[in-house]
């Protein structure tokens, strides 16, 4: 039974204490409404079922107010002398007691289940977390381990045999460091965006922008990477500004294109497109490389989904998931197909700039 | 190419304002095997210092250091001179970068970042200083087909004239005074607008994806006007 009540020792709350005054008059009410047909002992028990129910509700403090309360309107309401809190036998005393000790270990009972169940929750949240935090280790460890294999081999290499190694060869181990490196240092960043941007810290910096500004911009930083590819751009002229977060918004666009570049071979075309809908804009990145494999398309974006696992291909597998936290923070739509060329095809639909009047045209 | 032995006096010193060892003796080997002379200062108390009691050529500061910060050498040295100042900034740190600027800093290099773009940017620091220095105005600015007739007010792109609005090339004037170097938001808006509207960056972006269309033969992929995503604007000045 979902219960709404605090953990056990709560702060002191006068409305439980309210609520379990009222659930015992109410029992009293009960008793005296049935007095004719019930013994003393049936008395006890409907006190008893009011304390359970203000164990079941009410914070720890209440219910064992509650059963206090029970045992005082019980002597004094039902138990001979009527109306004074003595026990003129020695048995009632005697039930009254245990009325009371019920109750409070039912409270008792009642306040450690919620407190349980509460640890419960918590501890399954908490392996979440871990398994997440392991797994992210797990990539880091891998992903780290061999670009810094190669430098640090390398760089030793270079050091101990300078004179046996040819121009050539030295040129391609310090190239060798030059781009583990580098590709080290983009994913700790990936890293760190991730971290950032999962911990719901972010704050947007929302600006209108020219769509084509942030384009340019996210071209001429993939650059080096798309060197071998066929890139282009398809826009109109006059396309809309748009709202976005600047720099969060350029980084999807730089994942979506170091992810096309990354997957297909030298020399595929990668495409750009700008197109206007009637609700807004929609941005593609479209390849004609082999396109995504249908075992992947659900998982495309979640962390550390890789197309080929163990291969290779540099990256810390975040990538998407960094687009997909950007989109989701902005409240945009991002998704991913199949062209049909059969390439790959990474659409972002931005909604109008219409919504409010400013950022239009000065 | 000068080497660490054969400096000359008329070579640029560079005093680098830096905290860890290994990356001073890096800039230490990279400037020298450049044809520039090294100094150093560990942090910002002895970098102040410095400057006060000998204005070096350039100033290279990482904004990381640990008494106090890189701000404060460039707030210190701009009370006094308007030496180039490029700073060190971590990736990602837009905020640092700009606050570094609006005190007075030059440009940036991002880490970790390749011998080639720091000493690029060294280069354009020197350059835009020694045309502050010169006693003529510059009257001609030309990188490829781009070419401003500062005196007369007019632009060409292969050979043809454009005609810009004045906001338009007021802003394109302010690029060109520090051709090669990052203008951020803030400078260019008091270019274009003076001092009133400092905080419509909208309104620049907008001019500037104008100008980009008069200037650029492909908007989506410029190669003059270049993006500084969150800080401003660069031209490219080769």
């Amino acid at each position: 039974m979902k219960v709404a009540a605090p953990e056990t020792d709560g702060p002191f709350r006068p409305n439980a204490y309210v609520v379990a005054a009222g659930i015992i008059s109410t029992c009293t009410l009960i008793n005296c409404a049935l007095a004719r047909w019930l013994s003393l002992t049936d008395h006890a028990m409907v006190y008893l079922l009011g304390v359970v129910v203000c164990a079941v509700f009410l914070p720890r403090g209440p219910s064992m107010f509650s059963a206090v309360l029970s045992l005082l309107a019980f002597d004094f309401f039902f138990v001979p002398p009527v109306l004074t809190l003595h026990f003129a036998e020695k048995h009632h005393l005697l039930t009254g007691v245990i009325l009371l000790v019920v109750g409070l270990i039912t409270s008792t009972l009642a306040s450690e289940r919620r407190r349980q169940s509460a640890a419960a929750a918590t501890a399954a949240m908490n392996a979440r977390e871990e398994q997440l935090r392991s797994s992210l280790l797990s990539s880091i460890s891998h992903d780290l381990r061999t670009p810094l294999a190669v430098i640090v081999g390398s760089a030793s290499t270079l050091h101990d045999n300078r004179d046996r190694l040819s121009r050539e060869e030295q040129d391609e181990l310090l190239s060798a460091i030059f781009h583990s490196a580098r590709g080290l240092s983009m994913e700790v960043s990936d890293v760190l965006e991730m971290t950032r941007l999962d911990s719901g810290q972010v704050k947007l910096n929302l600006q209108w922008y020219p769509l084509e500004e942030l384009v340019g911009a996210a071209l001429e930083r993939c650059k080096p990477l798309l060197a071998s590819h066929d890139v282009s751009v398809v826009a109109p002229p006059d396309i809309p500004l748009v709202r976005v977060d600047a720099v969060l918004f350029e980084k999807l666009l730089v994942n979506l294109l170091e992810n096309a570049a990354k997957h297909t071979p030298a020399g595929t075309r990668v495409t750009l497109v700008v197109h206007k809908t009637t609700e807004g804009i929609e941005l593609r990145v479209e390849d004609n490389g082999p396109g995504i494999p249908a075992r992947m398309s659900e998982h495309l974006f979640d962390k550390f989904e890789r197309a080929y696992p163990e291969s290779s291909t540099s990256g810390s597998g975040l990538g998407l998931a960094i687009c997909r936290a950007v989109a989701q923070l902005h409240g945009i739509r991002i998704q991913a197909s199949n062209g049909s060329e059969g390439g790959a095809r990474f659409s972002v639909w931005i909604p109008s700039v219409l919504e409010n009047g400013n950022g239009h045209e000065s | 190419m000068k080497t660490a032995t054969g400096m000359r006096a008329e070579d640029p010193l560079v005093l680098v304002v830096e905290d860890e060892p290994q990356m001073r003796k890096l800039l230490k080997l990279t400037l020298q095997s450049n044809g520039m002379r090294f100094a150093e200062a560990t942090s910002a108390r002895e970098a102040v210092n410095r400057i006060r009691a000998q204005v070096p050529d350039v100033i290279l500061a990482d904004l990381g250091l640990p008494d106090g910060d890189g701000l404060e050498v460039i707030r210190d040295t701009r009370s006094h001179s308007s030496v180039p100042i490029i700073v060190l900034s971590a990736r990602a740190q837009e905020a640092e970068k700009i606050a570094a600027l609006d005190v007075g800093a030059d440009d940036y290099v991002t880490k970790p970042f390749a011998a080639g773009e720091l000493l690029a940017r060294l280069r354009v620091a020197l350059r835009r200083a020694a045309v502050r220095a010169s006693a003529v105005s510059a009257e001609l600015f030309a990188v490829r087909d781009l070419r401003v007739d500062l005196v007369q007010r007019r632009v060409w792109v292969r050979d043809e004239q454009v005609h810009l609005t004045p906001i338009e090339y007021r802003l394109l004037q302010q690029l060109v005074t520090k051709a090669g170097q990052v203008v951020s938001h803030r400078e260019l808006l008091k270019a274009g607008w003076g001092p009133v509207k400092a905080d419509q960056q909208h309104y620049l972006r907008i001019y500037m994806a104008g100008l980009r269309r008069k200037l650029e033969s492909d908007p989506t992929r410029p190669t003059y006007l270049l993006t500084e995503t969150g800080v401003g604007y660069r031209l490219a000045d080769e």
